[in-house]
């Protein structure tokens, strides 16, 4: 049996780990990996209709009407499959002809979107770019381009705003023409929004903001006759303003002021982030907006500084964080923590484009990141084509919409609701998001997994990829047997503000059937190994980030034991007999390279780095989590077509070209012989163009695979033995090493093996931990 | 000397400068040679300057190995050889010194370079080299002259002394050993604080409401940034708006980058100094001005409280951080600081008179409020001053009046700057603060702008004064900021022409001035009375078998400066030398008054600011003048005129300076306007020896031309020509020095024509007011034009607000002779723009405050107070008289002191 999962989630954007869940507690607790789903709230779906243009039909405890329904329209009445109540249909209903159906009512569509018009609409999405000025002349310049390469991108009602930082935090003014005018903030001094409100000299909305109550749309849409003054001056929108951001950046420099030579420019990015974050605060509260954060080397200045301005100051690294060696790190994060429940509040997130050699301090500001929704850049330089091309993504618009160019693929201040059937409970969510603190009765009472205690999150900045982890727990007693025909039900309600300003509500309601906890086959055959192993990624990172002192690989290895030992064919005590069932097979392998993976491993990482690994890990559908955990590896010859091999060292060969995509990074890996063919130039013969097209194929695969990607990977061509050759090596698994062949130290090769490429290295290879789990599984009781 | 008796003292007869200045009309300038010779073997002349302060002023001075008057004086000419014989007669002794006060036409002091290996200077006290050293030992060794160390001289510095005149062989390229005041290049490695990027830069802080004073571009690019670049400074600007600074930077033409401080509780510069003006760029603040003062917000703020000049001083002196320290000049239109600050001193003035209304049911005696006011309310201001003195950062304070421009002057009571708190600012940074009242004299602040850019003469200075064993400096006043080490510089981040300090001095012990090591021990031997001058001392009482004393004292105020123009690092040093005597009479005949004026004025200013009680420093300043008089009257009198008030010719016009300090704004007792009282306290206190001279006793002179009244007043040059040099009266001295190497007799000098000459100062009294007059009085501050009735009968609209003589303040009805306005104001920085007043106009009170021998209120005329100095003297000699009878002469006998 074998269901390819991929196909179910163009159904209604969840993949769950099991398909049939046990009904019993205990039962469901012996399946180790939990019971959960990642969800992508906006996937496009191709069995959808059309945005109904009506409000849902809501229950008294807020479930929507849906296909699992039992509806009775004579007596206009509809039953809740959650808490089994009867609810009344809305009197429309109950005159709507035989044999038709509302849409959210037809069982194909179980996830349908509303729009919301009896709420005003949302004002346009406003874009505060945040610059840093203190890089080199060049970089700036090409900064400078991407951004209003972006104003180019943005739909001409997009609001924007401009704040660049380096010693001093500079507001922009770009509602006037006169002059290039600016407001300027100390760059090593915390402000408030009360103080940036008074400083900058921001309106009405912000009183609304702090007084904590929902901002009235009295913003509208019209931007234009408030009194408001940050709206006017400090955010306009990009048809009113473009001439003027254009020629502020056109004209403007480098930070002025003079660097020692060994010395870090004075950079406050904290405090930079934090007036935008206070400016947004007092003029869009409650309104999509979102701040780009373009960043090119540490902060060195203000609250949010990582490192000291001397340049004999190192960067804090893994082994210091460990070794509590990191003097400013608990303040730094403090301070991006702060601001970042100030943006949650707000409904505000941050992208941020950290475009350095250096580290420029994701790692401490990943709570504004990750708990908003923003995404993570990073890039060697502004330059580079990983920063263009992902800015070109990033400000994407899709083909909906009428008039110039489609709206924004990326949306606003979403509230995820989710509901269940009795039988189970919500633990948490594992993503971009932020507890709204909202308990009901769906809320697990004892467990808390990733962001838990709530049934509802907020994500204030959201994408059509943009995935969540979703955890449940089966709660029903062991002897409460579940009546056949009874079916889990968990209801996923989306509302946000669509980047046209219209608000929208999307409802999925999943179905899933309960099985018996001692069929194994059974729950083995609904098992998705891929969702499994994305989601335990997404835990145990969560858990490394979020858990002190805790040995996540002992942790994963004493789960996967006890997984196979539960699900593996095998006569105790013989490893040889040890079977996986197919739905299985490959999960093993998958925690093997997941522990390998730079998502968990520290070793030759940064902080940032890692940061930047577990931020994305943390949003991408399964898919791309997969790359991220087991990258795929494609080999090219001449003989063959191209064919997916083993992610081994073995699969090193001088004749073949090897395509790794692994997410962050793609390489194209010729073989040696291939190499040296190219070299000789052979493929510019016209007889051999069959090598000519061999060299093609895989960058056209390569491409393929980059074009659609966000983050934009780095791409990467090396030879057999190249310097960059090592971004390949690095995730092959080590069958071969130089304590399993002789090396033959003239030739560089190991001698026996003809050409065959080997790892220096000490980490065990695959099959020594397949026969460690072996025999771990069948000996355990 | 004229005295005559008490009871027959009649106007005509009082001794008034003005009498003085009519003798002196038409005669060519005087020329003041200050006369010392290398080696410290002969006495230098006592000093003893022209009593008209005219003539000091016109003169031609003459640096002969001492240094100008202009330079440094002290207040006596001869100074007392013991504390006991200066504390007998009562006299202050202090200097004062104004290092950078050059005139044009007179040679600049010379120019020596020391940039390799630094100026020589005496091993122990660090003095420079002067003409009061003496080589010894052939050459190998010298004898500091500020402390008797015997230095000895480096290999490489040697020169052998030329056997006739024990003098170095190239004396003649040593112009240090010949001149009094020198300036010496020095290394600027050794010679440094703090490394320095770059020369330092001036700021302009301007309060936005203030902005009409920039708005004439003709004299914005014509006068006063002509005047920057010709300083060679670099300028910055900061404009202070009622809720932001702004910076502007052109960064293209008509590319204006404005950048808004918004934080005024924490200010800081948004642009570093390489953003500051200089050379062609300085046209940008034009651009600057005309964009900001087109904005709209202009109107908006321009009614806020206070001012956020303070923010935008600290805002200045963070951009000056960057080049080592500068000027700010800081143009404030309302009470300087943050406006809750600004509230509190508000409410200071008002909360003064409520609470003093609700106390006793009536309203407090203005004095007592006055004195309250008087006192700084907040010490945040000094410690700021202080703060930026560290930094190198000297702040000037225009509290310009800007509120209600083309209101007419005095029409309303301007605003309230706290002018006793504020001035606190720049008086601890060795800055000035300079008071605008009435609104609309654009002209006043733009003058002083001018001049307080064309006046910089020194950044990053560091002052300090040496003097002769037996004698050190004590307090200093004026504006500067102490250093905090415990020694006895003072730091003053800026200084200008007319930056004067006035250091009293004290003796070490009893014992006096201590003797010359080799000059006393060759006296007392006996053989090397060749180059002794005897009978010198004493003058006209040859009398004293006592044995003269041969000991000269030796002050030397060295500055060392970097040099705006060039950024040199430099040190000038003024070496005054001056005889001491043994002689009660001799000290008499060489005070300098103006010079004492200085001192007791700055002293009781102090004291006032400091809150001292009002009366007692009335008081003591006319007790420190009697006490001098009954001293004189006791001790050096003859016997004769016992019913006399006698004064010493030196001291003939002191009862009539401290009779118009008591009058003067700063001291009167009747009240006056809290502001302008503390403000020319402040500048008593900081300003020059001519400004403390006019405050005390203003001048009144008769305006050429302006009605026929005036008609024969002439105003000409003040003619020089060729001179001989010294006194004509006095016998040429080079004779008796005994090495006429390089003064000889007949030597004459060539003395340029002078400055535009003012007319004669007129007595200050109502005597000369005839109504076809016209009378223009200066204190210094007020410029007051008086019309007599007939003279502008035809011109005048007589309404009674007086009408100025600035084009831009109004319309003048009489015609004041540019020439001479001009000189005026050159003379007289922060002098107000001419106010016009007619007989029985509102202002007229103005007027006649000023004339100071009129009797006015409480206040005694010249005569009645002269009568009454007379009777306190009187009353002293008698209670001593009574006094001495109870004492045996054993136990005091003043003879021996004498």
């Amino acid at each position: 049996m074998s269901v390819d999962y991929s196909q179910l989630e163009e159904i209604d954007g969840t993949r769950w780990t099991w398909h049939y869940w046990p009904s019993s507690r205990l039962d469901a607790s012996r399946c180790v990996v939990p019971f959960g789903c990642l969800f992508t709230p906006l996937r496009p779906l191709p069995n959808m209709p059309a945005a109904l243009p009506y409000p849902p039909v809501v229950s008294r405890d807020g479930a929507v009407l849906n296909p699992y329904c039992s509806v009775d329209f004579r007596a206009r009445m509809w039953v809740c499959p959650f808490t089994f109540q009867r609810n009344q249909l809305p009197p429309h209903y109950a005159e709507m002809p035989e044999g038709q159906v509302p849409p959210e009512l037809v069982p194909e569509y179980t996830v349908v979107e509303y729009r919301l018009t009896d709420r005003p609409p949302a004002p346009p999405p406003a874009f505060v770019f945040v610059l840093d000025t203190t890089v080199p002349a060049a970089q700036l310049e090409v900064a400078k381009e991407y951004v209003l390469k972006a104003l180019a991108l943005l739909p001409p009602d997009a609001v924007v705003g401009l704040i660049t930082f380096g010693q001093n935090v500079h507001v922009h003014e770009i509602g006037f023409v006169e002059a290039a005018k600016s407001y300027v903030l100390r760059g090593n001094k915390n402000y408030d929004a009360a103080a940036v409100q008074t400083l900058l000299g921001l309106g009405f909305a912000a009183t609304a903001a702090a007084s904590g109550k929902a901002v009235t749309a009295a913003a509208g849409r019209s931007l234009h006759g408030h009194a408001s003054g940050g709206l006017g001056t400090f955010l306009q929108p990009v048809s009113e303003c473009e001439f003027m951001l254009t020629s502020i950046l056109e004209s403007m420099g480098r930070d002025p002021w003079p660097v020692a030579a060994d010395e870090r420019p004075k950079r406050c990015t904290g405090v930079a982030l934090a007036v935008a974050g206070a400016l947004l605060e007092c003029t869009y509260a409650g309104y999509g907006a979102h701040i780009c954060l373009l960043v090119g080397g540490p902060a060195t200045a203000g609250p949010g500084m990582i490192v000291g301005s001397k340049l004999e100051d190192e960067l804090r690294s893994h082994t210091d964080i460990e070794k509590d060696n990191a003097p400013l790190l608990k303040k730094a994060t403090k301070h991006y923590d702060e601001l970042a429940t100030r943006l949650v509040n707000a409904g505000h997130s941050v992208s941020v484009w950290g475009c350095a050699l250096d580290q420029v301090g994701f790692y401490e500001m990943k709570a504004c990141v990750d708990r908003t929704g923003g995404v993570f850049i990073m890039a060697e330089s502004f330059t580079h084509p990983m920063f263009k091309r992902s800015l070109e993504k990033f400000f994407e618009r899709d083909a909906e919409g009428g008039g110039g160019g489609g709206y924004l693929r990326r949306h606003f201040v979403a509230t995820v609701e989710v509901d269940c059937s009795r039988e189970l409970a919500i633990t948490g969510m594992i993503g971009p998001c932020a507890s709204l603190q909202r308990k009901s009765a769906a809320v697990s009472a004892d467990t808390e997994v990733g962001i838990g205690g709530t049934s509802a999150w907020r994500i204030c900045s959201l994408d059509p990829d943009t995935t969540l982890g979703v955890f449940f727990e089966v709660i029903n007693p062991h002897g409460n047997p579940i009546p056949d025909g009874h079916y889990r039900y968990v209801q996923f309600r989306t509302t946000y503000q669509h980047s046209s300003g219209e608000y929208r509500l999307r409802v999925a309601t999943c179905a899933g059937r309960w099985g018996d906890g001692n069929d194994l086959a059974l729950l083995s055959a609904g098992f998705d190994q891929e969702a499994s192993a994305v989601l335990m990624a997404r835990l145990a990172v969560y858990r490394t980030e979020n858990e002190e002192a805790f040995d996540i690989l002992r942790w994963l290895d004493r789960l996967l034991i006890r997984l196979c030992a539960r699900f593996g064919e095998y006569q105790r005590d013989r490893p040889e007999t040890f079977r996986l069932g197919a739905t299985l097979s490959l999960y093993p392998q998958f925690m093997f390279h997941l522990r390998r993976s730079n998502l968990l491993q520290v070793f030759n990482t940064s902080p940032d780095e890692s940061a930047y690994f577990r931020s994305h890990l943390a949003r991408v559908p399964v898919s791309d989590a997969l790359l991220m955990v087991q990258p795929s590896l494609i080999q090219y010859t001449l003989e063959q077509p191209p064919t997916p091999v083993l992610l081994d060292v073995a699969s090193v060969r001088p004749e073949a070209i090897l395509l790794l995509d692994a997410f962050f990074f793609v390489v194209v890996f010729c073989g040696d012989t291939i190499a040296q063919w190219r070299k000789a130039g052979y493929h510019l013969q016209h007889e051999f163009r069959n090598l000519a097209e061999l060299l093609q194929a895989p960058r056209r695969d390569a491409e393929h695979f980059i074009e659609h990607r966000f983050p934009y990977p780095r791409y990467i061509e090396t030879d057999q033995h190249g310097s960059q050759a090592r971004f390949l090596l690095a995730k092959l698994n080590p069958s071969a090493t130089h304590t399993t062949g002789h090396v033959d130290v003239l030739s560089g090769g190991v001698a026996g093996g003809g050409n065959t490429e080997f790892l220096y290295t000490d980490d065990v290879s695959m099959e020594v931990f397949l026969e460690h789990l072996k025999r771990a599984a069948v000996a355990a009781t | 000397m004229p005295s005559s008796g008490s009871g027959r003292l009649s106007s005509s007869d009082v001794p008034r400068p003005a009498a003085l200045e009519e003798e002196n009309a038409g005669k060519p300038r005087t020329v003041i040679a200050s006369r010392f010779a290398c080696g410290g073997r002969t006495l230098p002349d006592p000093v003893s300057l022209p009593l008209s302060t005219a003539e000091v002023v016109e003169s031609y001075q003459v640096d002969m190995g001492n240094a100008r008057p202009r330079y440094l004086r002290l207040t006596v000419g001869s100074i007392p050889h013991t504390p006991d014989l200066l504390r007998t007669c009562g006299v202050p002794l202090a200097l004062v010194t104004a290092p950078f006060a050059d005139r044009p036409d007179e040679p600049p002091v010379p120019v020596v370079s020391a940039e390799e290996r630094g100026p020589q200077r005496c091993g122990r006290c660090k003095a420079y080299l002067n003409p009061g050293v003496l080589f010894v030992d052939a050459g190998r060794s010298f004898v500091c002259n500020l402390c008797h160390h015997w230095n000895a001289v480096d290999v490489e510095r040697y020169v052998p002394l030329d056997a006739a005149t024990g003098l170095p062989v190239d004396y003649q390229q040593r112009l240090e050993l010949q001149y009094g005041s020198v300036e010496y290049v020095v290394p600027a490695t050794d010679y440094c604080e703090n490394e320095r990027t770059a020369t330092p830069a001036l700021v302009l802080v301007l309060d936005a409401r203030c902005i009409e004073v920039l708005t004439d571009s003709q004299w914005l690019s014509a006068e006063w940034l002509a005047a920057v670049a010709e300083q060679r400074l670099r300028l910055g600007f900061v404009l202070c708006g009622g809720s932001a600074l702004r910076f502007y930077q052109v960064t293209a033409p008509g590319r204006i980058e404005e950048r808004l401080v918004p934080d005024l509780n924490d200010a800081f510069a948004p642009m570093g100094a390489d953003t500051l003006l200089q050379g062609e760029q300085l046209s940008q603040l034009q651009a600057a001005v005309a964009y900001a003062a087109g904005q709209t917000w202009m109107h908006a703020e321009g009614n806020a409280a206070g001012s956020s000049c303070v923010a935008g001083i600290l805002a200045a002196a963070d951009m000056l951080r960057g080049v080592g320290g500068g000027k700010v000049l800081a143009v404030c239109a309302a009470l300087p600081g943050h406006p809750s600050e600004a509230y509190a001193l508000r409410d200071r003035w008002q909360g003064g008179m409520d609470a003093g209304a609700a106390a006793s049911g009536k309203p407090k005696s203005e004095v007592e409020r006055e004195r309250a006011l008087l006192q700084a309310a907040a010490p945040a201001y000094r410690q700021l001053g202080t703060q930026l003195a560290d930094a190198q950062v000297s702040v000037d304070l225009f509290l310009f009046a800007a509120d209600a421009p083309g209101a007419p002057p005095m029409a309303t009571p301007p605003p309230y700057f706290d002018v006793a708190t504020v001035s606190q600012l720049p008086l601890a940074c060795g800055g000035r603060v300079r008071y605008y009242p009435h609104s609309g004299d654009v002209a006043a602040v733009r003058r002083d702008l001018v001049q307080a850019v064309c006046s910089v003469r020194a950044f990053e200075a560091v002052l300090r004064v040496r003097s002769s064993p037996g004698i050190s400096p004590e307090e200093h006043l004026g504006s500067f900021r102490p250093m905090t080490t415990g020694r006895k510089d003072v730091r003053l981040p800026v200084m200008h022409t007319d930056s004067t300090l006035a250091v009293a001095i004290a003796y070490d012990s009893g014992s006096g001035i201590a003797e010359h090591p080799v000059w006393g021990a060759s006296a007392t031997s006996g053989s090397g009375g060749a180059w002794r001058r005897s009978g010198l001392l004493g003058g006209n009482n040859n009398n004293s078998g006592e044995q003269a004393s041969p000991a000269i004292a030796y002050v030397q105020v060295a500055v060392l400066f970097t040099c705006p123009t060039d950024g040199t690092r430099r040190v000038r040093v003024h070496t005054l030398a001056v005889p001491s005597t043994r002689l009660l009479n001799q000290v008499f005949r060489t005070i300098d008054a103006s010079s004492v004026l200085c001192w007791v004025a700055r002293h009781a200013a102090r004291s006032l600011l400091q809150g001292a009680v009002w009366s007692n420093v009335r008081d003591s300043v006319v007790e420190r003048c009697v006490e001098m008089l009954y001293v004189y009257r006791r001790y050096c009198a003859s016997r004769s005129s016992s019913g006399q008030l006698i004064l010493p010719e030196a001291l003939k016009f002191f009862p009539l300076y401290v009779l118009g300090l008591l009058k003067s704004a700063a001291l009167r007792a009747a009240a006056t306007a809290p502001d302008e009282r503390a403000y020319r306290l402040a500048a008593v206190l900081s300003g020059s020896v001519e400004t403390v001279l006019a405050t005390a006793h203003p001048r009144m002179m008769a305006v050429p031309g302006a009605a026929e009244g005036n008609a024969a007043v002439p105003l000409s040059r003040a003619p020089g020509g060729e001179l001989p040099l010294g006194r004509p009266e006095e016998p040429d001295p080079a004779d008796t020095y005994g090495m006429a190497t390089n003064t000889t007799a007949a030597q004459r000098i060539t003395v340029p024509d002078g400055d535009v000459r003012l007319p004669p100062t007129q007595p200050l009294s109502s005597e000369r007011l005839r109504p076809e007059t016209v009378w223009l009085i200066e204190d210094g501050w007020r410029c007051l034009v008086w019309v007599g009735e007939q003279a502008a009968a035809g011109a005048s609209p007589m309404n009674g607000a007086a009408t100025p003589y600035d084009g831009s303040f109004g319309h003048a009805s009489v015609p004041l002779p540019p020439v001479m306005m001009e000189r005026l104001f050159r003379e007289r920085p922060g002098l107000l723009s001419p106010l016009q007043v007619h007989r029985h106009a509102p202002l007229e009170p103005l007027f006649h405050a000023l004339l100071i021998e009129d009797r006015g209120g409480n206040a005694p005329s010249y005569v009645e107070f002269l009568v009454s100095v007379h009777k306190m003297v009187q009353k002293k000699i008698a209670s001593s008289e009574a006094e001495r009878q109870h004492r045996t002469m054993a136990e005091w006998d003043w003879a021996h002191t004498y």
